[in-house]
């Protein structure tokens, strides 16, 4: 337990005092006006409630101001009661602090639990406070006697006696209590509204004990209007004190809920231990924080950005708050919570994940630079084939042009000559000619196959059987896929035959090609001597090339048994 | 008529048509001048490149199907940089005879070309050499060609370049009736029915030569 030193307990001791004291007065008063001895008794508990709960939570939350403020109800609930002393200080302090008690639990009920203000709330707490004093006391200086109270002390504020002003001041502050109280449920319902999770599910408690305070407040309003009789006047009262005793209770409740801080920090700190998942770090953080929206993310110094667990770029949905997460003095990531999520929880939470949260870190830079590192993988895969296109697009329009211009200009010639040596010398170069361009051709193909582009994988496939040394079967489906994919397929299969062809000597090579979900799968199987080494260059070369754009290459291979090339790219 | 974006190659084909007694009506570079010239000019034959503007992949055959389904009796011949006998096929299936895919290697040997055009021209069919024996030399695990003489694969290769039975008996210095003979015992070999035309005995084979 956290220890919040004596003061608290002082506080309350004194309170207590204070009110045993003036209910003494009270009862022995023999004021007409004075309480009878049940209702002072039950006023004396109520105060008492607020003033040993706000001392309990006072101490077991030091860092909330909701204890202190819970012990000020008890006190100012006992301040009223001053004027059953005999003497005009008190009896005029006494007089002037009736219904201060709830003032101060307006101001409690708008900053629980955090116990802090916002800027609006502590206006509207000001406004009322000051609205109060100024009716109590403008009230008292025209009051006297009060009615109904033959022998009281003196009444120090008082300028002239003019009871019929002092109603019309009473009257009109009736209607102004009216408007108060309705924009303090306003207030309330908008701080409940615009709470999250963790903060409605402290505010439920004290929202539901306010029904029964609200509920006596009301009969309290009209029964003068009505008129009850003094004992059911009485009963009004008792009610009302009543329902002011439990009410302390729901503050604890709410303060319980609220904040389970130290066990939930504890209860992190032990689940991290055990912890082999490391995603699920995200996951306990936000259970700690009573937040399931709680998200995590981490900074990462090289993109100077907070990313996720996978690595890539993140920032806080909407409405949530951002914390900072430090460690030697550097950033080390941030939680993305609701704002009510109390300070010290949130502080708590970061200290507890702290060897977690670094490790994570690191982890998720690495995975950061892995995608940047695929993407420029992909990247590059992508630009090597727009640039084969447009090398095998230049050698089409340029060299080869000219080589068939000169071939036609050759045939011309040979046919204008007639029979002899310099026709043979034609003939040797038209044949010179054909072998450039031959060779050009396939020099082409190599780099760009087109057929691949213009009718997809079956026919360009098709066309790499037609011209393979060994017989091959081919078993395609009709698909057409990303032409990157498209382009390192055909690789695969056409480096698989050449391989194939030169080192296993197989009977027959066969060939498919299926769609499998979003992938698209070849594979080449021969019968050959097997024995295909994976990690040598051809078949790393086309491994790089398969996963430079997110797909998979494997290799089986046997002695004897033939060697199956399988690439899964992704199609869409 | 010429249809083929590269100007030197173009003109080195005008003029050699030129020189075998061909006059060439226009000169194209795409598919539009080219549908928009038909009705003008009525050429007896397109001679189209492939691979035209805008995409450089196979407008030529495109532009090739069109004529020959809006123009009857215009022949069409499509030269390609390289054979594919996926196009040789696509063209054959739907042009229903009158066309041709033949190597732009062809323009060294001018009669070669020059016949070609004129079978075209006649509503014939022409299938380049090379087509047929990467098709005839592809290698199989077991194949019905395997039981035909050297003869018979000649007189297939020729069947499947669109000779008529006169020209391949021609061509081997041998009797029509004798072409005939062997035609007749290759399909049965094959297990083949060829259609009653020149064009369709090309599709046949050429089909039947893919599929295997």
């Amino acid at each position: 337990m956290t220890d919040g030193g004596r003061v608290p307990l002082i506080a309350a001791a004194a309170v207590i005092a204070l009110g045993t004291a003036t209910t003494l007065a009270a009862l022995d008063s023999g004021l007409p006006n004075a309480p009878v001895p049940t209702v002072a008794l039950v006023d004396l508990a109520a105060g008492a409630s607020f003033a040993v709960v706000g001392a309990v939570l006072w101490r077991r939350y030091p860092s909330s101001r909701i204890g202190a403020m819970t012990v000020a109800v008890g006190l100012a609930s006992f301040l009223a009661d001053l004027r059953w002393f005999d003497s005009a200080v008190t009896w005029t302090v006494g007089a002037v602090s009736t219904d201060l008690h709830l003032v101060t639990l307006a101001w409690v009920l708008l900053a629980f639990p955090s116990g802090r203000l916002s800027s609006g709330h502590r206006w509207f707490v000001v406004v009322i406070a000051s609205y109060w004093l100024a009716l109590s006391v403008a009230g008292h200086l025209f009051e006297d006697p009060v009615p109904g109270c033959g022998a009281c002390p003196e009444n120090l504020l008082l300028v002239r006696s003019d009871p019929s002003l002092a109603a019309d001041i009473w009257d009109a502050g009736q209607i102004l209590n009216l408007l108060i109280v309705g924009i303090l449920v306003a207030l309330i319902t908008s701080k409940w509204s615009a709470a999250g999770h963790p903060g409605r599910r402290a505010m439920a408690p004290v929202i539901w004990a306010l029904g029964p305070i609200a509920a006596t407040l009301a009969i309290a309003f009209v029964e003068p209007l009505i008129g009850f009789g003094a004992v059911a006047s009485n009963i009004v009262l008792v009610a009302e004190r009543l329902a002011l005793v439990v009410f302390p209770l729901a503050l604890v409740a709410g303060m319980v809920r609220a904040r389970l801080d130290e066990a939930r920090v504890g209860d992190l700190a032990s689940s991290l231990e055990g912890m082999s998942a490391p995603d699920e770090l995200e996951g306990r953080i936000a259970e700690a924080l009573g937040d399931p929206n709680a998200r995590l993310a981490f900074w990462s110094d090289e993109a100077s950005a907070l990313i996720d667990a996978s690595g890539a770029a993140t920032r806080p949905g909407v409405g949530q708050e951002v914390s900072w997460l430090t460690r030697a003095g550097g950033r080390m990531g941030a939680m993305f919570h609701d704002p009510n999520v109390s300070p010290s929880l949130v502080d708590g939470v970061a200290a507890a994940a702290g060897l977690a949260l670094h490790n994570e870190r690191l982890r998720a830079e690495l995975r950061r630079r892995l995608a940047e590192v695929a993407a420029s993988r992909e990247r590059i895969a992508r630009a090597t084939i727009i640039e084969r296109r447009r090398v095998e697009r230049d050698l089409h329009d340029g060299a080869q042009q000219r080589l068939l211009a000169l071939g036609a200009l050759l045939g011309r010639i040979r046919v204008e000559i007639g029979d002899g040596r310099t026709k043979d010398l034609v003939e040797e170069a038209i044949s010179e000619l054909r072998g450039t361009i031959d060779e050009l051709r396939e020099f082409a193909r190599g780099i760009h196959p087109s057929l691949l582009a213009e009718r997809g994988l079956g026919p360009a496939i098709e066309a790499l059987a037609e011209r393979s040394e060994v017989p091959v079967e081919l078993d395609a489906e009709t698909v057409r896929c990303r032409s990157t994919s498209e382009m390192a397929a055909y690789f695969v299969v056409a480096e698989s035959i050449t391989n194939a062809t030169k080192h296993a000597s197989p009977e027959a090579i066969t060939v498919r090609v299926q769609r499998r979900v979003g992938d698209l799968v070849v594979s080449v199987l021969d019968d050959g001597a097997g024995g295909a080494d994976p990690g040598g260059p051809g078949l790393t070369g086309l491994a790089d090339r398969v996963e430079a754009l997110g797909g998979t290459l494997s290799v089986r291979s046997g002695p004897g048994a033939g060697t199956t090339v399988e690439a899964v790219l992704p199609c869409e | 008529m010429l249809l083929e974006d590269s100007i030197l190659f173009r003109s080195g084909v005008s003029r050699l048509l030129h020189d075998g007694g061909m006059s060439v009506v226009a000169e194209l570079d795409t598919v539009n001048d080219l549908l928009h010239r038909m009705a003008v000019d009525r050429p007896d034959v397109v001679v189209a490149d492939i691979r035209l503007p805008p995409t450089h992949t196979t407008e030529g055959l495109e532009a090739a199907l069109r004529v020959r389904a809006e123009h009857e009796g215009v022949g069409v011949l499509v030269l390609s940089q390289h054979l594919e006998t996926e196009y040789a096929v696509e063209l054959l299936e739907d042009a229903r005879g009158g066309v041709g895919y033949l190597l732009k290697d062809r323009v060294t040997d001018p009669a070669d070309l020059l016949g070609a055009i004129e079978r075209v021209a006649a509503g014939g069919t022409v299938v380049d050499p090379e087509v047929v024996s990467r098709l005839l030399g592809r290698r199989r695990r077991e194949s019905p060609l395997d039981e035909l003489t050297r003869r018979e694969r000649e007189v297939l290769a020729a069947m499947a370049e669109g000779r008529s039975n006169q020209a391949i008996a021609d061509a081997l210095f041998a009797s029509v009736k004798t072409i005939e003979t062997h035609i007749r015992s290759i399909f049965q070999k094959l297990d083949l029915h060829p259609g009653s035309d020149d064009h369709r005995r090309v599709l046949a084979v050429l089909s039947w030569l893919r599929e295997r």
